[in-house]
């Protein structure tokens, strides 16, 4: 049974209700929570008022032993864009939440004075929490596990979710956030510090032989996976030298591609040998791709020690901010995870007053201090300003688009899709899978929701409608891929990628990975695919699929994510990227210049891709 | 028993996955319970540190928990020769 615990924080009333039913029909996770937001939030909803709901779903594979079966995602309408929001996290949360015999989280209304739901033994009961309002996510999750039980899991708003700026993030286990899209916002309107969650309970499978068999196979394709290694080895790390050779950089608000120093600076090597000290992972996983840093080197940082480095921070902070330092990079996001933010976001509204500020468009006078790329005691003064939404904090606290448009000549300068600041890499140097997925998420400039599972990060496009094809014919025969698919998107005999038809594929891939509940690293986008999840859903719940079913019910789920945000004004106009990408070229690697993008090939793109999905 | 390997851990490898604790359990219970494992590990997130607990009374040296060790933080030590000689 999945349960889903119903929350009226008003009212302080606490209901369980089987949605089973739910989660036979779209899988589990962000399938069952786009059902029920479309469901329950009514069409023109304000994202910060009581008729918004947050939603929290544990897909039905978390917490069984596959690799990296940890994810919760939390889904609510996006006060940032005003449209579908949602963020995946990994952590412990999730099982946590399974053990506790709860799949499903939804808050309603909002509560009185703040307050904090703890959950065990399938129930739920609220407490007063004004004693940690006001308090960062460190010390929100030290007083209650202090209070409750270290054998508490807390997930938690700081300060920026509070004051309800806009990009807040929600955290877990200190580090894990669900970053993109403002969700902390909403979690602050409703007055909900924090959950918490002990679970000492037990998951069966339905066909446990079955189940072992998969198991084994599981753990063998993602390990067998070249990737495996270097994300191991690198984390996401693994990205940022190819991003610099290929002068994909976002540097200084993207009009960078690439910098001489790049590797010898913030590169994966220096990573690697200067500040790594091991390797940590998420509930379940094998990869580890997170790792445990300590800075060694005198300074103002000896003896800071964190989880990162993420490509993530890097290219927010190294690239699109310019921090030559990692110690410095490793600070602001402690900033952003101790209060709170989302790493892109933040990063994207504090390049975008600079540039602004570069441009004499806001006054030191104005901001209360002088503001330049690469200048880390302005970068962490304004993280903290936006975080408390204090002086002009309170203005970024809004995001670029809405920044942009009190700040008259500023457009220019507000790098975001549909609302949401675009991430780590520019679309001129490669407009593939992954850059062009901005446009088509239906949670707005983000990357995270398209990846091509054959990507070949090195090399370039063939035409603007052709990715080359990075394995073999023997990798694509092997591929766990639908065989009519396969056919549509690389031909026959394979020969390259069609853009469109890739990155409908990739999302839906990822929407699967998302809903059952595991984490989209290569290792494992790359390894299983709709028929191993249709096989393993079979296995652990005992109900009936098979790759096409798995398949039509995460293009169900993405149909209705894009009927979300036609509800709330979406049309095919704002499938578009920042002026700068049509009108700028981008200065790459040795004083090469990519050209700008040619706006006709990329509406192009759109109308194949849309004319994939159906209807616009 | 005496025969079989002992399990041995050295915490300052450990990642924290856990996946000891749902190999453990899921084979000696048949559910994934990490609560119910012979192997137990403690995860300090923030200042990150593992504390890896074994309960020799109950654990069957089974091992399984060893093959899904990635770190190598759970390792099997070959018994003693004399123990060996002594079951078999
Ligand atoms: S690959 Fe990384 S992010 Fe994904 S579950 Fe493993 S440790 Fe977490
Ligand atoms: S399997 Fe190994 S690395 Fe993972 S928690 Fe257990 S001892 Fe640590
Ligand atoms: S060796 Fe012991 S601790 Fe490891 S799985 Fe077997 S019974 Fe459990």
């Amino acid at each position: 049974m999945a349960v889903l615990l119903k929350v009226d924080l008003t009212g302080g009333v606490i209901e369980k209700e089987d949605v089973t039913g739910w989660e036979e029909r779209y899988l589990g996770g962000v399938g069952v929570n786009t059902a029920l937001l479309s469901d329950l939030v009514p069409a023109g909803a304000d994202p910060l008022g009581p008729d918004n709901v947050l939603l929290f779903g544990v897909g039905p594979l978390v917490g069984t032993m596959l690799p990296t079966a940890c994810r919760t995602e939390a889904t609510a309408k996006s006060p940032l864009s005003g449209r579908f929001g949602t963020a995946s996290s990994g952590g412990s949360f999730g099982p946590y939440l399974r053990y506790a015999g709860v799949e499903y989280l939804a808050f309603f209304g909002r509560a009185p004075a703040p307050a904090l739901l703890v959950v065990e033994e399938g129930q739920g009961r609220l407490l007063e929490a004004g004693d940690l309002w006001g308090l960062t996510v460190w010390e929100t999750t030290d007083r209650i596990r202090a209070k409750l039980g270290h054998e508490y899991r807390v997930l938690a708003i700081g300060p920026a979710g509070e004051n309800l700026v806009r990009f807040a993030s929600i955290q877990n286990d200190y580090f894990a956030s669900f970053g993109r899209t403002g969700l902390g916002a909403v979690m602050g309107s409703k007055n909900l510090k924090a959950v918490a969650v002990r679970g000492d309970g037990g998951l069966e499978v339905a066909h446990r032989q079955e189940f072992l068999k998969l198991r084994k196979e599981a753990f063998a394709r993602v390990k067998a996976e070249p990737s495996f290694g270097f994300m191991k080895r690198y984390g996401s790390m693994v990205v940022a030298d190819p991003f610099d050779a290929t002068g994909a950089l976002p540097g200084r608000n993207f009009t960078v591609g690439s910098y001489p120093d790049w590797e010898q600076t913030r590169g994966r090597k220096i990573f690697e040998t200067r500040y790594k000290e091991r390797d940590v992972a998420c509930f379940a996983c094998p990869i580890a791709c997170a790792h445990w840093s300590r800075v060694r080197e005198e300074g103002p940082w000896l003896g800071l020690a964190t989880r990162g480095l993420e490509v993530t921070f890097v290219m927010e902070f190294g690239a699109k901010l310019e921090l030559k330092s990692i110690p410095e990079i490793f600070r602001c996001v402690d900033i952003c995870n101790h209060y709170g933010l989302d790493v892109v976001s933040a990063a994207g509204c504090v390049a975008f007053l600079t540039e602004a500020f570069e441009n004499g468009l806001i006054t030191e006078r104005e901001i209360g201090f002088a503001l330049a790329f690469g200048d880390f005691a302005a970068i962490s003064r304004l993280l903290l300003l936006i975080a408390n939404r204090e002086g002009i904090g309170d203005l970024l606290a809004e995001g670029v688009l809405r920044a942009s448009r009190r700040l008259p000549g500023s457009e220019r300068f507000a790098m975001h899709v549909k609302g949401v600041e675009i991430p780590v890499k520019d679309p001129r140097a490669k407009c593939d899978t992954f850059t062009f997925g901005y446009l088509t998420s239906t949670r707005g400039g983000d990357s995270l929701r398209a990846r091509s599972p054959v990507e070949a990060v090195l090399q370039g496009m063939v035409d603007f409608r052709t990715e080359p094809l990075g394995v073999d014919a023997a990798h694509i025969e092997k591929l766990d891929m639908p065989v009519r698919l396969k056919r549509e998107i690389f031909g026959d005999p394979p020969g390259a990628v069609d853009l469109p038809a890739m990155t409908r594929y990739a999302e839906d891939l990822i929407t699967i990975i998302n809903c059952v509940g595991l984490c989209i690293r290569p290792p494992v986008l790359r390894s299983l695919g709709p028929d191993f999840y249709a096989r393993v859903l079979r296995a652990v719940t005992g109900r009936q699929y098979d790759e096409e079913s798995v398949l039509a019910a995460a293009a169900a789920v993405w149909e209705m994510q894009r009927e979300f945000n036609r509800r709330e004004g979406e049309t095919a106009a704002d499938y578009r990227y920042p002026e700068r990408f049509y009108r700028e070229g981008l200065p790459g690697k040795g004083g090469s210049t990519v050209p700008a993008l040619d706006s006709g090939q990329v509406e192009a793109n759109v109308l194949a891709y849309l004319r994939l999905r159906g209807r616009n | 028993m005496a025969d079989r390997a002992e399990l041995t851990a050295d915490a300052s490898r450990c990642t924290g996955c856990r996946l000891c604790m749902l190999a453990c359990s899921f084979a000696n219970h048949r559910v994934h319970r990490p609560g119910a494992s012979y192997v137990r590990v403690e995860v300090d997130e923030k200042e990150f540190a593992c504390r890896i607990f074994i309960d020799r009374e109950k654990c069957r040296r089974c091992l399984v928990c060893v093959e899904f060790c990635e770190s190598g933080a759970l390792q099997a030590k070959a018994a003693p020769l004399a123990a060996s000689a002594e079951g078999a």
